[in-house]
């Protein structure tokens, strides 16, 4: 395309250029860069991952328990991105396998490889001490059976009320369908969403 | 019904559409754990076992949006181009799922249209300059650049067409049926005008050596201009190609679909295959297509 730069490409190009600028600003307004879906593990930060992941959905399909899904337009400019619900099915950290799949089959870094299974950062659980079962006068530890590192994610205080260690807590989720009470007690906040964001979504 | 010719047997035509189908069996089958041939969609696949492959302008987007190459990426972006430089724009009429879909609407589009023509009434035919879509791929290049967002990647009709019959289905249909309206209005207008992936293969197979061959016995015959009416991408193939006397198609909108060779009822005239790109140019043809030069 060795068009002369005529007024009509000159004009073709500020065209482009400006509509760059206000395409951006409209899409700086829709898309907030906050977290509120559960990304696979070794995701990085909100923003960078929704700009290094290409969208193929090759870690969906890689997924062993079938934990991730493909996001609709319903999730707005996530569009594409794999994420997890772990009240259908939550990740089990690839049990009998030697890596993490989801992390192996990605081509572009969007997820990033972890050392090891502490050091994954998907977010962390929350607790509704209203309605756990340990909080309210019964024996419960289903979480702690679920949850791949008890005692460390899951404690239980001398009055066996469970409470969760934010720093150790990876955001697996497996918890959650361990969870005995209805509605569950525990949910997931991803990593980098709000406090209050995960309160309007529990809401 | 009589329409347009369609020649005994369109063998290029159902050559492209069965591959494009069989490539996305492929893919819908990578989606189960037993087929690990072809795993992934349109924007990055992986090919029987670990050869990345990647949608350039979906790997172009990321590195832009992401400011970071990872290896895989790479990989599988100079594989494709390397792959596409050889072969020419050929994905839009071999691969892509949304190309088939389109060719459907269009020939669809062809009868309805001689319908309305029969009854005196007409369609509408809004012709898109094909310029376009080289701005839309500056423009999505750029506004990757700006948003830190694959703009594209996320919007494009293809990648939700491949998403929707490979994962599930989502209210993004819309811009699928966007897209519908956009070719009814316009014949191709979609793959002639706007797709920024179709302006990047025309790109990268500029210089293709496989391409369609005009043999020099076009001397003296009447021009039909069946390879002309029956080109998806538009290109004018008697008064820009054969008249001045061109050795091959080399126009860079060409899918190489072989529509035109599938359509000559000449047979022999037009030939999809690999030229030697020094093949010397033909003597213009004589304008006046009646009389015999001998």
């Amino acid at each position: 395309m060795s068009a002369p730069l005529t007024r009509r490409t000159f004009g073709l190009a500020a065209a482009t250029l400006a509509g760059a600028v206000s395409a951006r600003w409209l899409v700086g307004n829709i898309h907030s860069g906050e977290a509120r879906l559960l990304r696979p593990p070794g995701a990085k930060s909100e923003t960078e991952f929704l700009s290094s992941c290409i969208r193929c959905g090759q870690c969906v399909e890689a997924c062993p328990p079938q934990a991730l899904l493909l996001a609709t337009l319903a999730e707005g400019l996530s569009l594409g991105t794999p994420y997890s619900r772990p009240e259908i099915q939550p990740c089990d950290l690839c049990r009998g396998h030697d890596t993490l799949e989801c992390i192996r089959v990605c081509p572009t870094g969007a997820l990033s490889p972890v050392e090891k299974h502490q050091d994954i950062d998907m977010g962390e659980a929350v607790l509704d001490t209203e309605i756990c079962f340990a909080w309210n006068g019964v024996t419960c530890r289903s979480c702690w059976h679920a949850c791949p590192f008890p005692n460390q994610a899951i404690v239980f205080d001398e009055l066996a009320r469970a409470t969760i260690d934010e720093e150790s807590c990876i955001g697996c989720g497996l918890c959650i369908p361990a969870c005995l009470t209805d509605p569950k007690s525990l949910t997931i906040r991803p990593k980098g969403a709000t406090t209050l964001a995960a309160q309007a979504k529990e809401d | 019904m009589q329409t347009r010719n369609k020649g005994p047997l369109r063998k290029w035509t159902w050559l492209h559409r069965l591959t494009t189908v069989l490539f996305l069996l492929a893919l819908v089958l990578g989606r189960q754990a037993w087929f690990p041939w072809f795993k992934g969609s349109l924007g990055a696949t992986q090919l029987v076992g670990s050869i990345p492959f990647a949608d350039p302008l979906a790997a172009l987007e990321v590195i832009l949006a992401s400011h970071s190459v990872a290896q895989p990426l790479l990989t599988g972006l100079a594989l494709v181009v390397l792959l596409y430089a050889f072969l020419g724009r050929v994905f839009c009429a071999w691969l892509c799922p949304l190309g088939l879909l389109l060719e459907v609407v269009h020939s669809l589009r062809d009868r309805v249209q001689g319908h309305f023509r029969r009854r005196g009434k007409r369609f509408p035919d809004i012709h898109l300059p094909k310029e376009i879509k080289y701005w839309l791929l500056a423009f999505f290049l750029l506004l990757a650049l700006l948003t830190s967002l694959p703009v594209f990647t996320i919007l494009s009709p293809i990648h939700i067409l491949a998403w929707l019959l490979i994962f599930r289905m989502g209210p993004e249909i819309i811009v699928l049926g966007l897209i519908l309206i956009v070719d009814t209005l316009s014949p191709r207008g979609f793959c002639r005008s706007l797709c920024p992936l179709g302006a990047l293969h025309s790109l990268i197979g500029r210089f293709s050596p496989l391409r369609i061959k005009i043999s020099p016995e076009t001397r003296g015959r009447l021009y039909c201009h069946q390879c002309t009416i029956h080109c998806p991408m538009g290109i004018d193939l008697v008064e820009d190609h054969i008249l001045p006397g061109k050795p091959t198609v080399q126009d860079p909108e060409c899918t190489r679909c072989g529509a035109c060779v599938d359509v000559c009822p000449a047979g022999h005239i037009l030939k999809l295959c690999f030229v030697n790109p020094h093949t010397p140019t033909r003597a213009p043809d004589p304008q006046t297509s009646g009389k015999s030069p001998s």
